[in-house]
């Protein structure tokens, strides 16, 4: 399984213009934000003192937002792309089972699906590390936790949500839609629950992402619960539909 | 004889109120190319799926290699290579990388024979680009050599040649009779082609709307078809009166040049002679004697013909 692993990951990492795409786009945000934010600085230092620190890096939650979107996009080509391409049918004639497949391609999503993020994540530590921070208080090691936690649990969950999408789906179009659909906005629709029935809130992804990253007064217990029941769910139904599929 | 390396028996499968597949028995024996020919929409597919494990006979049995395919899937499959509809690849790969990430999934050494199967299929100048560039000739070829990456006991191919140019047809031909001559392994072709199985295949089976309606080896079936003699001599009149007194000729015509059509009995063994005979001790010159067979060609098309009729 761990050969299949590597390969499906070097398949993956083969497709260069959903990769560096899913790199450059968040890499390419953080050099604009830092550019805007030296061109000010240099220009009237007074009014526009800090640069760098602790709120540049806090620009870490408006990547958060692409990075989801890039991660949605992957996991539903994941899991879509064999059935739509046709290919599933010969790597099933190869004797590997649909429930290996399935179950190999989840660690493998996870790391492309995060390392793609990471780049843009670094590059964020170090211009909060480098830029010109007067007064504003430096990054801690425990906010790069919290945030890497935060980023790997957001991908993670969202592209794992996408793949179980594009298992069930079968269309690469039609999934990408659908987890763009449901990631972004769907989810979030289940916020309102809340306005009813309050009590809810703990058990929405939204609210377990946030207590698990950023703590909070709810059960951590539940948050934990929640993080697994979600991705969970959507995968039961990628994996029930690859196992009835006919290739 | 060996067992047999596929044996289906009574395979039925349905969609519907749509029968595929109705009660298809048949056999494929080791080191021999055989051919499934029909027309378009004759359940050829949807055998090569069901015994390649892809979709599930609705009744019947198919085993391959000595493993029922339903049960035992994996060890049915361990050593067969298929290429089904059409070969599919991950088109931002090259034909190597497609060939070595295949070779992960089917495991012990097949890596170990990518270089080696690339050249034997005549890719090896052309591995390193993308499958995206290839001519379908070259990922039908880049779909053998994925076959054969388990070194497969069976190759199942199903329409194996569609949509290729003559010379690309002729190059195939070429590869899966050293497939099987070569290498002695048994190869299943489905195809619409009558010129394709007449020339690549020992053994087939005609299906038509789901049933085989023949199957032995070609040269039996073309055998067991009408046989024909064209005869020439000096008093045509008198040799037609003459042959179609004998009872082992079925019919007798003669054109307008005097050449006769004389219709044989298919079972019968020395009628060649005993015309031939008939016709000398008769006094009559004979000029010319040339027996003709049906093709293969015409005994498909009476076949399908008369199965469509019954």
């Amino acid at each position: 399984m761990i050969a299949v692993a590597r390969a499906d990951l070097r398949r993956m990492l083969a497709r260069r213009g959903l990769i560096l795409a899913s790199v450059l786009v968040p890499v390419a945000i953080v050099l604009v934000l830092a550019a805007v934010l030296m061109f000010l600085h240099v220009r009237n230092a007074v009014d526009h003192p800090t640069v760098g620190g602790s709120s540049f890096f806090s620009f870490v939650s408006l990547l958060g937002i692409i990075w989801v979107v890039f991660g949605t996009v992957i996991g539903a080509i994941f899991g879509a792309e064999d059935v739509a391409n046709g290919t599933l049918r010969y790597i099933l004639l190869t004797g590997f089972s649909r429930l290996r497949l399935f179950l190999t391609r989840i660690p493998v999503l996870a790391i492309v699906a995060i390392g793609v993020a990471l780049p843009a994540f670094v590059l964020l530590l170090i211009g909060a590390l480098i830029l010109p921070h007067a007064g504003e208080p430096s990054v801690t090691a425990s906010e790069v936790g919290r945030l890497l936690l935060s980023l790997v649990l957001n991908v993670g969950i969202y592209a794992l949500i996408a793949y179980g999408i594009g298992v069930a789906i079968r269309s690469t179009g039609g999934a990408i839609a659908v987890a763009l659909g449901l990631n972004l906005i769907g989810i979030s629709l289940f916020n309102l629950i809340t306005l009813a029935v309050p009590g809810v809130k703990p058990w929405l992804l939204d609210s377990a992402l946030t207590r698990v990253s950023d703590g909070g007064d709810t059960s951590i217990a539940i948050a934990i619960v929640v993080l697994i029941v979600w991705p969970a769910v959507f995968l039961a139904i990628g994996l029930v539909r690859a196992l009835r599929t006919e290739a | 004889m060996a067992d047999p390396i596929i044996r289906c028996e009574r395979v039925t499968r349905t969609f519907g109120n749509r029968t595929a597949l109705d009660n298809v028995t048949l056999t494929v024996e080791p080191g021999r190319c055989f051919g499934f020919l029909g027309p378009n929409g004759a359940g050829k597919t949807t055998l090569i799926r069901c015994l390649l494990g892809l979709a599930r006979p609705t009744s019947g049995n198919i085993v391959v290699r000595g493993f029922d395919i339903s049960r035992e899937p994996a060890a049915a499959l361990a050593r067969v290579g298929a290429i089904v509809e059409e070969p599919r690849f991950y088109g931002y790969l090259s034909g190597r990388q497609n060939l070595e990430l295949w070779a992960a999934y089917v495991g012990d050494d097949a890596i170990s024979r990518v270089p080696a199967l690339l050249s034997r299929v005549g890719l090896d100048a052309r591995a390193g680009d993308k499958v995206s560039a290839y001519s379908l000739g070259m990922r039908q070829r880049l779909g053998v050599a994925r076959a054969l990456l388990s070194d497969p006991e069976v190759l199942v191919l199903d329409e194996p040649t569609n949509g290729l140019d003559p010379d690309g047809v002729a190059e195939f031909r070429v590869l899966i009779r050293s497939l099987v001559e070569q290498d002695g392994r048994a190869v299943f072709i489905s195809s619409h082609l009558l010129d394709e199985i007449e020339k690549v295949c020992d053994d087939l089976a005609i299906v038509n709307q789901g049933r085989v309606i023949t199957s032995g080896t070609l040269a039996d079936l073309i055998a067991a078809g009408g046989r024909e003699l064209r005869v020439e001599c000096d008093d045509a009149a008198r040799a037609e009166a003459l042959l179609r007194a004998l009872p082992t000729v079925t019919a007798v015509t003669v054109s307008a040049d005097g050449t006769l059509s004389v219709q044989l009995a298919p079972d019968s063994i020395e009628t060649r002679a005993g015309v031939n005979r008939k016709l000398i001790e008769a006094g009559l010159a004979v000029s010319r004697l040339e027996p003709r067979e049906d093709s293969l060609e015409e005994r498909y098309l009476a076949l399908v013909h008369e199965a469509g009729q019954a």
